[in-house]
Formats: C-alpha cells, sequence, structure tokens
C-alpha cells in the first residue's frame, strides 16, 4: 500500500504540474481579467506548478530509502521549500480574490512584503542555518490566514440581507467554499478525531522520522494541530451555513461537497480506530484498512480532487478567456486532467482488487469515453456559462487597483527563480548532510 | 467608493457581524478544547509517543519426541529420516531446535566384545534451518557404548532464552519471530558402524557383524509472547 501512496504523488505531480502550465498559459492570455482576477489566476497556476514538484519529490523521498544513500535530504529539503510557494500563494490569493482584503497598493506591498517574509524569507534562512521544522516556519499559518479570509467572506455573502442576496453574492460564497475545500478538504475528514479525541488526529507529528527520531517539536506539532483544528471549525461552519440554507431553499453545491468530506471523516473515524480488527471482513490487518482508507481519501482528494476543483474554479470564475483562439488549449487541459485522473483511479483500484486486466482495460476504456464525453457535452456550457461575482455586488466590495506594467511577468520569473534556489539550498542541505545533522541533535535532545 | 479598510463594510451589518462572531468565537472554542486535549488530557500520552518502546520476548516451549532404530551392518551408512510434525507447527509460532540422542550397546553377546565404533552425522539439506550456527553439533562418535547428543539450532537467533527488543512495535517482533518455514522438511541422519572385535572368540557361533543403534529425536518448538 505504501507503494500506492508513492504512486498516487507522482499523478498528483503530473496533474498539479500540467494545470499550473495550462493555467498560466491560458490566464496570460486574458486580458479581460481585473487586477485582483490577474492575481490569483497567476497564483494559483504557479501554486500548482510548484505544488506538482512537492508531490513530486515526496514520491521521490518514499523511495529514496530503498537504497543506502542519503539523498533523501535532497527531496525532503525540496518538498519542504515547494510547500513555502503553496503557503506563501494561497495566503496571498484568499487576501485578494474573490473580494479583495488588500484595497489599496499600499496595503498590496505591505502585506505582499510579510507573505514574502513569513513564507519565504525567514523559513529559507533557517533551512540554510541548519534549523529546519521549527516553529518560525509557521507552519499551518496558511490554513489560519485564508480560513479566517475567505471564511469571513463567504459568511459574510451566504449569510447578508435577503435583500441584497444575488447570484453574484451567492457565487463569491461558493467560490470561497471552493477554494477552501481545496485547501482543506483533508482536514475536514478528520472531524470527528479531533471531537473525540482520536490517536490518528492528535498524533498527527510531521517530524516523525521513524520511532524515536522526532524532527519536529512539541510546540511545532501543536501548531499544526491547531491550524488543523481551526481548518475543522470553519468545515463546521460552512456545513452549518449551507444546512440552514438548505431549510430556508436554498440549497447550493457546497452543501453536497461539505456533506461528502464530512460524510467520509465520519465512516473514516469508524475505520481509523478499527485496531487490528476490520470492519469490512476482509481479513486484513487494521493497518491494511487503514493504508487503504487514507489512500483513497485524504490522499486521494491531496492529489488528484484539489487539481480537478482548482479546474473547475478557473473555468467556471472566468479566469480563461474562452475565444476560437484559447478554446482548443482549454479543452485540452480538462481531457488531459480527467483522463489522468480517471485513469490513474482505475489504476488505484485494480491494484487493490484483482480484477481481470481485460476487464480493467475495458473499463478504462468506458471511463475515459465517460470523460471526454462529460468534456465534449458540458465543457461549453461551463465556460459559456461563467458565474460572476461582480454584476449585482455593490461596487464597495472592489476597489480598482492599477497593477504596474509587467509585474506579473515578473511574478512568474520570481517562482522560476524560487524554484531553482530551491534546487540549490536542497543539493547543499544533501551535500552538507544538514537534515542528517539536525536529527541526530533532535533526537538526542529528545 | 470603496473604503480603505476592508474590515469596515464587513462588520457595518449587524446582522452578519453576529454570525461572524458566532463563527470567531466557535472556531476559538474549538482550539481551546483542542489545545486542552494535546497538552492536558492526552499529554503524557502525545509525549512519549516518539519514545523508543522495549519490549521483552519470551518463550514457551514445547516439544515432540521421535523414537526410531536401525541395524547397521559393519562399514556400512544407513541414513534415518524425520519429519517434524504438521500439528506442532500450527500449533506454535516456530520450531526452535533439534535435538538428536543416539544411543546403542554391544549386543554380540561375545564374552569380552569391546563397543563398536558408531559414528552419526545430521546431513545438511534443504531443510530451512541455521545450518552454519556455530553452536550446532552436526556429527558425533562414540566407540565405548556412550551417548552421542548432535543438536541442530532450527530458528535463526532463537536459543530459549527472554531477549529484550528496543524499537518498532510488538506486532513488528511477533512477526519476526513467527515463521513456519524453519524446520518443516526431512531430517536427515547418517550413521556408519565399525565393528570392534574382541581380542579372542570364544563363542564359535557368535558373528559380530551388526549393531542395532536407537536414535530419539525431539524436536523444541516454541510460542513467542512480545511484552
Amino acid at each position: 500500500m505504501a507503494s500506492n501512496t508513492t504512486e498516487l504523488l507522482f499523478i498528483g505531480a503530473i496533474l498539479s504540474i500540467a494545470l499550473g502550465f495550462f493555467a498560466l498559459r491560458l490566464v496570460r492570455k486574458n486580458e479581460k481579467l481585473k487586477w485582483n482576477e490577474e492575481i490569483a489566476g497567476h497564483l494559483v497556476a504557479l501554486m500548482f506548478i510548484t505544488k506538482g514538484i512537492h508531490y513530486a519529490s515526496s514520491g521521490y523521498f518514499n523511495q529514496s530509502f530503498q537504497g543506502d544513500t542519503t539523498v533523501w535530504q535532497f527531496w525532503a529539503q525540496l518538498l519542504t521549500i515547494c510547500d513555502y510557494a503553496f503557503g506563501a500563494s494561497i495566503v496571498m490569493i484568499s487576501l485578494v480574490y474573490p473580494v479583495p482584503f488588500l484595497r489599496n497598493k499600499k496595503q498590496l506591498k505591505i502585506a505582499t512584503s510579510i507573505i514574502v517574509l513569513v513564507w519565504i524569507l525567514i523559513p529559507l534562512m533557517l533551512d540554510v542555518t541548519g534549523n529546519p521544522w521549527t516553529v518560525f516556519h509557521s507552519m499551518g499559518l496558511l490554513y489560519l490566514i485564508a480560513g479566517l479570509a475567505w471564511g469571513t467572506i463567504y459568511i459574510n455573502f451566504r449569510m447578508m440581507n435577503h435583500t441584497e442576496r444575488n447570484k453574484s453574492s451567492l457565487n463569491i460564497a461558493i467560490v470561497c467554499g471552493l477554494f477552501l475545500t481545496l485547501q482543506m478538504g483533508h482536514i475536514w475528514m478528520m472531524w470527528p478525531g479531533m471531537l473525540l479525541q482520536a490517536d490518528y488526529f492528535y498524533f498527527v507529528d510531521l517530524g516523525a522520522v521513524t520511532t524515536g527520531v522526532d524532527a519536529t517539536s512539541t510546540m511545532f506539532d501543536y501548531f499544526w494541530l491547531a491550524s488543523y483544528t481551526f481548518s475543522i471549525a470553519v468545515g463546521f461552519m460552512i456545513l452549518a451555513v449551507e444546512i440552514y440554507q438548505s431549510i430556508n431553499g436554498e440549497t447550493s453545491v457546497m452543501m453536497y461537497v461539505m456533506s461528502f468530506y464530512f460524510i467520509i471523516g465520519a465512516v473514516g473515524y469508524a475505520v481509523l480506530n478499527a485496531g487490528t480488527s476490520t470492519i469490512f471482513g476482509l481479513g486484513e490487518t487494521g493497518q491494511t484498512v487503514q493504508v487503504l482508507w487514507k489512500t483513497f481519501t485524504t490522499q486521494m482528494h491531496f492529489t488528484i480532487l484539489r487539481s480537478l476543483i482548482a479546474m473547475y474554479i478557473l473555468l467556471k470564475y472566468g479566469f480563461f478567456d474562452i475565444n476560437d483562439e484559447t478554446k482548443p488549449l482549454a479543452k485540452l487541459m480538462a481531457i488531459i486532467l480527467i483522463v489522468v485522473a480517471t485513469s490513474a483511479t482505475l489504476e488505484l483500484v485494480q491494484s487493490i482488487i484483482p480484477i481481470n486486466q481485460m476487464l480493467t482495460a475495458a473499463l478504462l476504456g468506458i471511463i475515459i469515453a465517460f470523460g471526454i464525453g462529460w468534456e465534449e457535452k458540458s465543457f461549453d456550457s461551463l465556460v459559456a456559462n461563467t458565474a460572476d461575482i461582480r454584476d449585482y455586488v455593490d461596487k464597495k466590495w472592489f476597489p480598482s487597483i492599477q497593477l504596474p506594467d509587467g509585474i506579473l511577468r515578473k511574478v512568474d520569473y520570481s517562482y522560476l527563480i524560487f524554484v531553482i534556489v530551491a534546487v540549490l539550498i536542497s543539493l547543499i542541505v544533501w551535500q552538507t548532510d544538514g537534515l542528517i545533522a539536525a536529527l541526530i541533535e533532535r533526537s538526542g535532545a529528545n | 467608493m470603496s473604503n480603505q479598510n476592508v474590515l469596515k463594510d464587513i462588520f457595518a451589518d449587524k446582522s452578519v457581524r453576529n454570525k461572524l462572531s458566532i463563527f470567531y468565537t466557535f472556531a476559538i472554542a474549538l482550539m481551546i478544547y483542542q489545545g486542552a486535549v494535546f497538552f492536558v488530557i492526552k499529554g503524557d500520552d502525545i509525549s512519549s509517543k516518539g519514545d523508543i518502546p522495549n519490549f521483552t520476548i519470551s518463550f514457551t516451549e514445547s516439544s515432540e519426541s521421535f523414537e526410531d532404530s536401525r541395524i547397521v551392518n559393519d562399514e556400512s551408512r544407513e541414513i534415518i529420516v524425520y519429519t517434524p510434525s504438521e500439528a506442532m507447527f500450527s500449533t506454535n509460532n516456530g520450531m526452535g531446535m533439534l535435538m538428536i540422542n543416539v544411543t546403542y550397546g554391544e549386543t554380540s553377546g561375545e564374552i569380552g566384545d569391546p563397543c563398536d565404533t558408531v559414528s552419526v552425522d545430521l546431513v545438511p539439506n534443504s531443510v530451512v534451518a541455521d545450518w552454519n550456527n556455530e553452536n550446532n553439533v552436526l556429527t558425533g562418535t562414540s566407540d565405548d557404548c556412550s551417548e552421542i547428543s548432535l543438536q541442530l539450532m532450527v530458528f535463526p537467533g532463537y536459543n530459549g532464552l527472554p531477549t529484550q527488543q528496543i524499537g518498532m512495535d510488538s506486532t513488528h517482533w511477533q512477526n519476526i519471530w513467527t515463521d513456519q518455514s524453519y524446520g518443516n522438511g526431512d531430517f536427515e541422519l547418517g550413521m556408519e558402524v565399525n565393528v570392534n572385535q574382541p581380542p579372542g572368540q570364544f563363542a564359535p557361533t557368535i558373528q559380530d557383524n551388526d549393531e542395532e543403534v536407537f536414535v530419539t529425536w525431539k524436536s523444541v518448538f516454541f510460542t513467542v509472547a512480545v511484552e
């Protein structure tokens, strides 16, 4: 099962990088975007490219223990640094889209400076000075900031007075909900573990290399779990609001999304707490069923669903200007993502359930046909009926800022430089055995 | 015209303000609860979750004995075969060791006839066992009718004494000490007899040209307890 998790990471890498590059190309071609949409579009694309590198590094990190080398340090450092870009990007997106919290150039500059300092510069400085994974890396803060920003906007527009409610306000609330789902969906699946004090939640430890070797301090683990708890609070809030609105006859797609994640979480509690006994009577040990469950739920969200949700947001919320020139590229992106995601899922099922290969080949064909069929049938209606978020909402929510010419092109290049720097730092850390030294020091201290 | 402070717009509506307050209060309450569980209720468990566990591995032995005998002619070699029973494998975690006792006497009836020379050897074959263990005694010889004892350590690392292990979990150690393949097969014991004639023959009808050799096989199985 461990190999399935690794394979899923590589699938996630392909999906994320493909989405990122296609999206970047399409967003750059869209000249109709407002300043905040332009920033969000670029950052979503760049965020997924770096996240793709993160997934690939995680996959290679898992595999690197098979040989007798220390190359795992390179992959561990690279996957960690790529996550800094994800954190910085998603926090910035939450502050500008769909409703900008930053309303003038000064606020934009201050916020950008703080984000770059907290999520990029300080962590990188700590890493190169031999202090990986400290509380000053602000791990988990991205959930708090983005959860606060999107959660606040979600409540504001979903629960506003009846007279002010309209299509655009609903669309704003839904896109906030979708971004929160993209970011926190895997955490929402842990809600019963948090409430019922389950070990599978409270023993989460990013730095537990093996028994007795822990790269992270107790405070680091606490802050990480506190951010998870806040994410679960955000999930409960959205679920409660959606139930309330459904009772009042205003059901939205978020009701189904939240129900899905919270039901998976409820079932997952029974599975993950089952110990060595199997609740499905598969004759497997509890550990196997637990790993199987995680692969098909949290890991699946983490690697596959995130890209698909992002693709839906980008297509539905008008980040792409679909015309005769861009339509083939957008369609190609949709087909690649859907086909890779469906075939990977089927392969995953096949590796667990011993189905005849001819049968799975036929099933794969049917699923791909459905995938392409969906694309043919729904793509046009999806891009033709983009969800508008500005038309019927008070203009006070959408201040205008004139971005300097070419600033987003510079942002694109800065991400490229960031990735090169990440690779170089990872090489240095590997060659100087920086992580091994830190682990020896911390396990000795423990 | 936009206000420069977005919070003023967000909190301007009293009804929304109340709902946001509920959200923030709920989130803070949940985080206080999580903090209490993390540091107080499960504090000890969490702080010790990274400790290296120490396991005592002890064994409860049970054995199966089987007796056999062969009449071996002078200067010839016989092979005697023993197969441990499947029932012992299915009720134990593994087979620890195999002990073989070989006995014989001088049975010619000739007065003053000295004991014959008996040599035995446990033949290394395809049966999975720790054939190269330094504690193995795979060959033995006797020329004074004394007992010959052979010993084969079957399960690698097994000596019947409790051991201490650090790290991993109890399932891991249980699995390490569970393997039905060790000792599962046909063991072969080779036996040779060299008859030692008496200095003078008193009874011409008595011929000393063979000897009956008795073999007792004892296979020691174990069940493992990890604490």
